[in-house]
């Protein structure tokens, strides 16, 4: 297992190249892709996402606070709720499948990823695009009628991997400065 | 019924709606506590008024705030403050309420301000909260104002290794004295290096739907509860690899001390005793430390206070009633280690709900690939999305949730397992010392000064 040195956090955006419109066939593989993501774990086929990521990904979702419109987005480029990479989220992933005592989502939630609004960039590397997201994500816990909600922008790098792609970074911008779900023993 | 407790009922019980007495909810002699407490509107109102604005509130951490005018807003209970750096270095807590018409002055959560006007009707104010100004002063309102009275109400501030905490009752004992016997162990952890403690980033923060008191009580500190609530990490391997008290943790040496609970971890069968504090600390530095900071810590601790670092280090617990500490070697998936403190408080949010707020603090001096691996293994462990603490949050409101129903809210928490003060032979701090299997003397002691403050109305314990 290689383990990045580099820092997972920072906030430092990559150089965007031309975006990729509506209709384009990359455009809509890329789609197509986050929808199949989406779907897996939606049906909590942890292991068939894991294989969607690349080895290096850098996974982060910084805290964010709120600031005045002069200070800017208010995330932290350091502190996040999440801060991992493939080895830790495997070790999540086996926490789930393979315990029986992962209660924090044993029974689990009911849980839906709704992702609209996507932008796909070509990125200088070779087949890298950048591509932002929107997520909203309910969940459901025990016999509550109502819904724990979750929206949130999502960046991604994607590498172009075969026929289909691997996650490189994905950074989870959240809309929430407190969050409004006890956990995140689930994955955006 | 004892005389002792007589007199705490003279003092200043409360009935509550149905004629209970609130007093009657805790039972000294078998060592319960009504689930009641959890939901009760009424005792969480009580709540604001006895404990949180009497107590001192853990708000944040002084490298949050590192400049004149950096300012961050916290809460002490309900009550959002203003946590400002002023240009002598000090530190005022104001409370973030106009005098004049109640609009909270300041609107972003952290920054950097010169001074803070009210929106409203932009009456403006210190960093240290003293009223400077109004519009058209003379105009409206002529020599009438008086002015030192219209500053923002001003909290007291105590710091122990940059930890700010805040207090609105100006007759409450000194946060040291708060502490008492438990402000020597606060040291051990939070006061060991030259360089001191920083931050790594802002606190997270979530809403989770329990009482405040399910994470407290647990906070002072149940040992316990790993061997059930954390069995997955038996599963992963980090715990429990055999059936005993050992391989789950629970064998330690526990400190109760004025409401805080904290555990120490007993090194005696680990570490040679015929080796002096130094060496054995010399041979395995404490937890978040370089092996050229150990040395410092006899520039920042008394000798006693090195002798129970170095034989049983201080590692996790809480502060009365809501600074929790975490001090963790954060083990990784390939085998390093990023060690840090993680630092919790609670925030009540009506009698239901509660904020976890989660910083990560790392020592100022540690390499930055240390800080960089502190964070991978701090947010992985505790806090929202901690494979550790996500499962903390199913107990709490589980028990909540227990606490609504006519039947379950006479349900009790149940205190059956004490050591009494046991301690090692020439233990050398103060408190309440068990040695052994973790029990409830913690927990029970964080009960009692709960009670201490809900049942008297005058200032200070």
């Amino acid at each position: 297992m290689t383990v990045t040195e580099r820092s997972i956090g920072g906030l430092d955006e990559p150089t965007l190249g031309p975006r990729i419109p509506y209709g384009d066939p990359l455009y809509c593989a890329i789609v197509d892709f986050l929808n199949e993501e989406a779907w897996l774990l939606d049906h909590d086929l942890l292991d068939g996402w894991v294989g969607l990521l690349d080895e290096d990904i850098a996974y982060f979702m910084p805290v964010r606070q709120t600031v005045l419109r002069s200070a800017g987005s208010g995330f932290d480029p350091r502190m996040g709720h999440y801060y991992d990479d493939l080895a830790s989220i495997r070790l999540r992933v086996r926490r789930v499948l393979e315990s029986e005592f992962a209660f924090a989502e044993d029974p689990p939630s009911r849980i839906r990823r709704h992702v609209t609004s996507v932008r796909v960039h070509r990125l200088p590397e070779p087949d890298c695009y950048g591509v932002t997201s929107s997520m909203l994500l309910l969940r459901n816990r025990w016999d509550q009628p109502t819904y724990d909600l979750v929206s949130a922008e999502r960046n991604d790098v994607l590498r172009s991997s075969g026929e289909s792609f691997k996650i490189a970074r994905r950074r989870i911008l959240v809309d929430q400065v407190t969050l409004g779900t006890p956990n995140l023993a689930f994955f955006f | 019924m004892a005389i002792d407790e007589l007199e705490v009922r003279a003092l200043r019980d409360v009935v509550l709606a149905d004629g209970t007495l609130l007093s009657e909810l805790i039972n000294h002699e078998s060592c319960e506590v009504d689930l009641r407490v959890l939901t009760d509107p009424q005792i969480y109102q009580l709540e604001l008024d006895r404990l949180f604005a009497r107590t001192w509130i853990m708000v944040g951490h002084e490298t949050e705030i590192p400049n004149p005018g950096d300012f961050v807003v916290r809460y002490i209970g309900e009550d959002a403050v203003i946590v400002a750096r002023q240009p002598d270095g000090g530190i005022a807590i104001s409370l973030n309420v106009c005098p004049h018409r109640g609009m909270q002055v300041c609107r972003a959560e952290v920054g950097n301000a010169t001074k803070f006007k009210c929106p409203y009707h932009a009456w403006v104010f210190g960093t240290d909260g003293r009223f400077l100004a109004a519009p058209f002063e003379q105009e409206m309102y002529g020599d009438a104002l008086d002015k030192p009275a219209l500053g923002l109400q001003q909290a007291r501030v105590g710091t122990i290794g940059g930890v700010i905490f805040g207090n609105f009752d100006q007759q409450a004992p000194s946060l040291r004295e708060f502490f008492g016997d438990f402000y020597w162990y606060l040291e051990c952890i939070l006061c060991r290096t030259d360089g001191g403690l920083e931050v790594l980033g802002a606190p997270q923060r979530a809403l989770i739907r329990s009482n405040w008191k399910g994470p407290a009580e647990q906070g002072s500190i149940d040992g316990y509860h790993a061997v059930g609530l954390h069995r997955s990490l038996r599963d992963l391997g980090f715990l429990g690899r055999e059936m005993t008290p050992q391989a789950w943790g629970l064998i330690s040496v526990d400190i109760s001390a004025n409401g805080g609970g904290l555990r120490c971890t007993d090194l005696r069968d680990v570490i040679r005793g015929d080796l002096t504090d130094k060496e054995k600390l010399e041979q395995a530095p404490p937890i978040g430390l370089t092996p050229e900071m150990v040395l410092q810590l006899g520039n920042n601790l008394s000798p006693e206070q090195v002798a129970v670092v170095a034989n049983y280090p201080p590692s996790v617990g809480q502060a009365f009633p809501s600074f929790e500490f975490l001090l963790t070697p954060g083990p990784l998936e390939d085998g390093r280690a990023g060690p840090f403190l993680a630092l919790h408080t609670w925030v009540p949010r009506g009698p239901e709900a509660f904020e976890i707020w989660t910083w990560n603090l790392v020592e100022r001096d540690v390499p930055e690939l240390t800080k960089e691996l502190a964070l991978r293994a701090a947010i992985r462990s505790f806090g929202s999305s901690g494979n550790i603490e996500m499962d903390d949050g199913e107990a709490w409101p589980s028990q909540t949730r227990s606490a609504r129903g006519a039947v379950g809210r006479k349900m009790t928490f149940k205190y059956r397992a004490f050591h009494g003060h046991n301690p090692p032979e020439g233990w050398p701090g103060p408190g309440q010392v068990h040695d052994g299997i973790t029990r409830d003397d913690g927990q029970w002691g964080w009960w009692k000064r709960y009670f201490e403050f809900m049942l008297t109305a005058e200032a200070g314990q």
